[in-house]
Parts: structure tokens; sequence; C-alpha cells
């Protein structure tokens, strides 16, 4: 046969229920072949991994990848075998599958197939956007930037890189405007807490129908209810108290851009990296 | 050559050295961070409208000091870009050198920028933290035969670690200075190469288009 396998199993010492597995597959053929060599002993296959991620090609069943023109390939996984007093087999592992390698390069299908999805999840993009949506120009209004917690700007730590606003996006009530809107999270936080308060309101002045729809609406008992806004409470002093004391040091600094500016042009004349 | 630009973790520099070494090189600049774009844009079709079959990579070109391919900033063109497209920047004809910006972490729409391009530039910062990641992100391109053209240890103060950086992802580093200059390069559109030319982040930018080309002539 134009392409080959051979396998060998050998116990681990001290541990019976663990087998290594040693490949070899040639291909004797001008082209390359991309192979599937399934294992054949009963148990579970422990694959090469690099950064605790399967080595590329490895999967629970075995491996599959690409053998040039005229190479061997060697392979080797360990197995966990379900029944450590049963003889090993003659061949451990098989040779299930010959084709011809794809068209698409290797590399560019391993990184479609094996790594995960970085798309935003459905949940994520709010009013207006419905898994049937996905095909929608993008709208100016949901800007993706200010819904991330976490940054990628590059700047350096000069704090004079703001967002620009794109000039010609037309202003929209869902837009929050720059420097005054509120990080997405703490919004959301701040509305949960407004909507207790205002069930609270309504059913301190509201009569019973009212009353009734409000904690219908939230979804909680009266006694609930009280024991969340005592929690509010204090969750909103300590985040005042923390939010004056910000302002107070905000107000009071001033980045010396001015000095950091003369200290970079004076390390130009010190020569390079 | 396609160069991606790479770092494994977010808020290193890969942007701004994406943007500053792509001006060194005359190179197409694209900005394939889906969902956290950063580099300039504007009107006109951009990646996300080129990775959802509405526009040809061609169109969305924007010139400027830089020539960009910017991205879009929706959530719903992030979901509806389709990375697996991502090749058609190699149809964009008049340049020598593509350089993909490419995102932080290490699913498919940082891998697939390392499995299209012929090298990489990684990116890190003298920080712990930023050098793991530069070390997860060395596996992946290596993982997606991309090989390493050179390594950027940015915003460096004094005694960098060029050496011992250099050794772990097995290209030599080039010391890259904090700078208010390259801090901004990317939002005035002014790359440190034709603004301040003189001046050590210049040199240090230069010195990795240098390492890039010999890249590319082998």
């Amino acid at each position: 046969m134009p392409v080959t396998l051979t396998a060998e199993a050998t116990r681990a010492d001290g541990r019976p229920s663990l087998a290594f597995v040693a490949v070899r597959v040639a291909n004797t053929e001008p082209v390359a072949r991309r192979v599937t060599v399934s294992n054949r002993l009963t148990g579970t296959v422990l694959p090469p991994r690099r950064h605790g991620r399967p080595a590329r090609g490895w999967s629970p069943d075995g491996y599959e990848g690409v053998v040039d023109a005229g190479a061997t390939v060697g392979l080797g996984y360990a197995c966990e075998l379900t029944d450590a007093e049963a003889p090993l087999p003659d061949a451990p592992a098989g040779l299930t599958g010959v084709t011809v390698p794809p068209t698409e390069s290797d590399a560019l299908a391993h990184a479609l197939a094996e790594l995960g999805d970085a798309r935003p999840p459905w949940d994520a993009l709010g009013r207006g956007d419905s898994p049937g949506d996905g095909g929608r120009p993008p709208v100016d209004g949901d800007r993706v930037n200010e819904t991330r917690g976490e940054t990628d700007r590059d700047d350096s730590d000069e704090g004079d890189a703001s967002e620009s606003a794109d000039d010609s996006a037309p202003a929209q009530q869902t837009t929050p405007e720059l420097d005054e809107s509120l990080p997405t999270d703490l919004e959301r936080f701040l509305d949960a807490i407004g909507t207790r308060v205002t069930a609270a309101e309504t059913l301190a002045t509201g009569d019973l129908t009212t009353a009734t729809d409000a904690l219908a609406t939230l979804g909680c008992s009266p006694e609930a209810l009280a024991d969340l806004l005592t929690a509010d409470r204090a969750v909103l002093a300590a985040l005042a108290i923390r939010v004056d004391a910000l302002c107070e040091r905000a107000d009071a600094v001033s980045v010396p851009t001015d000095a950091m500016e003369t200290l970079a042009a004076a390390g130009d004349d010190g020569g390079g990296s | 050559m396609i160069l991606a630009v790479a770092g494994g973790k977010g808020g290193v520099g890969k942007s701004t050295l994406a943007y500053n070494v792509g001006a060194a090189l005359d190179a197409l600049v694209v900005d394939a961070d889906l969902a956290m774009a950063d580099l300039p844009a504007g009107r006109g079709p951009d990646l996300h409208d080129v990775l959802a079959g509405r526009a040809t990579a061609v169109e969305a070109v924007r010139p400027g000091p830089v020539d960009l391919l910017p991205c879009g900033r929706s959530l719903s063109g992030a979901r509806a870009a389709d990375v697996g497209r991502l090749a058609a920047i190699a149809d964009v004809p008049g340049y020598e050198h593509v350089v993909v910006d490419s995102p932080a972490g290490l699913c498919v729409d940082a891998g697939v920028p390392l499995a299209l391009a012929d090298a990489c530039l990684l990116v890190a910062s003298p920080e712990a933290w930023a050098l793991a990641d530069a070390v997860a992100a060395r596996e992946l391109a290596r993982t997606l035969d991309c090989g390493l053209a050179a390594v950027a240890l940015n915003r460096t103060c004094t005694d960098p670690p060029t050496g011992a950086v250099g050794r772990v992802l097995g290209a030599p580093a080039t010391a890259v200075p904090a700078d208010p200059r390259l801090g901004r390069s990317v939002e005035r559109e002014e790359p440190v190469v034709d603004a301040a030319p003189d001046s050590t982040p210049a040199r240090a930018v230069r010195a990795l288009a240098d390492a890039v080309r010999r890249c590319a002539v082998v």
C-alpha cells in the first residue's frame, strides 16, 4: 500500500491502566496525503498538548494530518485504558482514512476549525438586533468600544488620548455622548437600583392596583424589596463616598504633558535603543 | 508580504506599532480587530462590510498618511463578519506589504491573521502579564505556520530586557520607548517616522521595518 501505518503500545511503568502508543505513518506516494489515524485501544486518548490545548490535528478519536510525499511521520499519544488487565492488541492504532489534502491552507482550516469564536454574543447586540438581523449594515448608534469593560487602546500614559467622535455620526438618543456617559455595566447597575426605588415609591404612594402591578413587574414580595433596598442604600452610600474622593483627586491633578515632551526630546539625543 | 502584528494581550501597543511600522514599510494597514477597532476610520465601506460580502477590499481602502483598511465599530457588524473571508486583503493591488493589526486573545479572529500572514511581529511590554501572553501568541503563530519576523518590546523605560525577551520568543527584540509622540501618532495620523524622523521611537520603528524586509527577502 502506498500509505502504511505501524503502531506499538506499551504500558507505563507502575501504571498498568496507562498505555503509550508510538505510531509511524509512511507515505510512499509522489503526492501529499491527508491521513486519519484512529485509536483502537479501549480508553481515553490523551494527546500531546501545548499550553494546555491538544496539539494541532489531535482529537478524542485520534489524529488527522498531512504526510508529505515520500515522507514518514512519527506520532505518539497516551491512552487511559478502561481495563488495566486486558492484554494490549497488536494493532493499537489504525489508518482509517487516506484522502487528498484540502486546497485551503491547513493553517487557515485549522484556525477556523479549532479556535474559539470571538464574535460578540447575540445578547450583547441590544434592542433592534436579532439572530435574523446579522446581515444589516452597522449603525453608528451601537458602537462597540463603548460597551466593552476593558480597552485595547495602545496610547502611552499621557492621558491625552480621548476617543475622537466621528464628526459625521448623527446624534441618536441611544448613543451616549463622550465624557458624560456611564460605562454600560455601571449604567445597568444603577438602573436596577432605580427600578427598585421606583417600585418602593409606588408602593408608598400608589393605590392597591398600582402597587400590585409594581410588585408583579418586580417579581418579589414587599419584604424582599425592603431587604434589597437596605442593601442598595449601603452600596450607594459607599459609592458616593468613593466618587466624591475621586472627584476631589481628579480636580486637583493635572498631567505634566509639557514636561514629558521635554523629557522625550532630551532622550532623542541620548542614542538609539 | 502579509505581516500580522500580534501579541496575545490587549493594551500592549499592537495598533500603534502596526500603524507606525506600516508607515515605515509604506504598507496598507488593515485593522482586523473586529470587535475593538481603533485605527482611524471614516465614511465608506470598512472591513465589516468586506467580511460580510457587502464590499470588496479595494473599496474599503482609505488613503491617508498611512493607507488604511479600517474596521467598523458596531457590535452587529462584528457579529456578521466572517473572519474566514479575511484573505480578501491580499487582493488589494499596489502594496508590497500588508500589515494586519490583529486582535488580542487566542480566538479565531486572532488566529486567522496569523494563518494568512507570511510572518508576524510580536508586540510585548516589559510587564510579566504581557510577556506570558506573547509566549502564547508565539505558540499560536508556530501552530499556524507563521514565522516570526521581529519582536517589539514596547513602552520601555530603562534597561529593557530585550535579550531575555528575544531568547524566550525566538527572535531579536527591539526596544520601543514610551513616548508621547508615538502615543498620539494614530489619533493624529502622524507616524513618528514622518513627524519625528530623528527620534528614538522613529529609529526603533525603522529597525522593526528593516527586520520585516529582511524576512521578506528570505
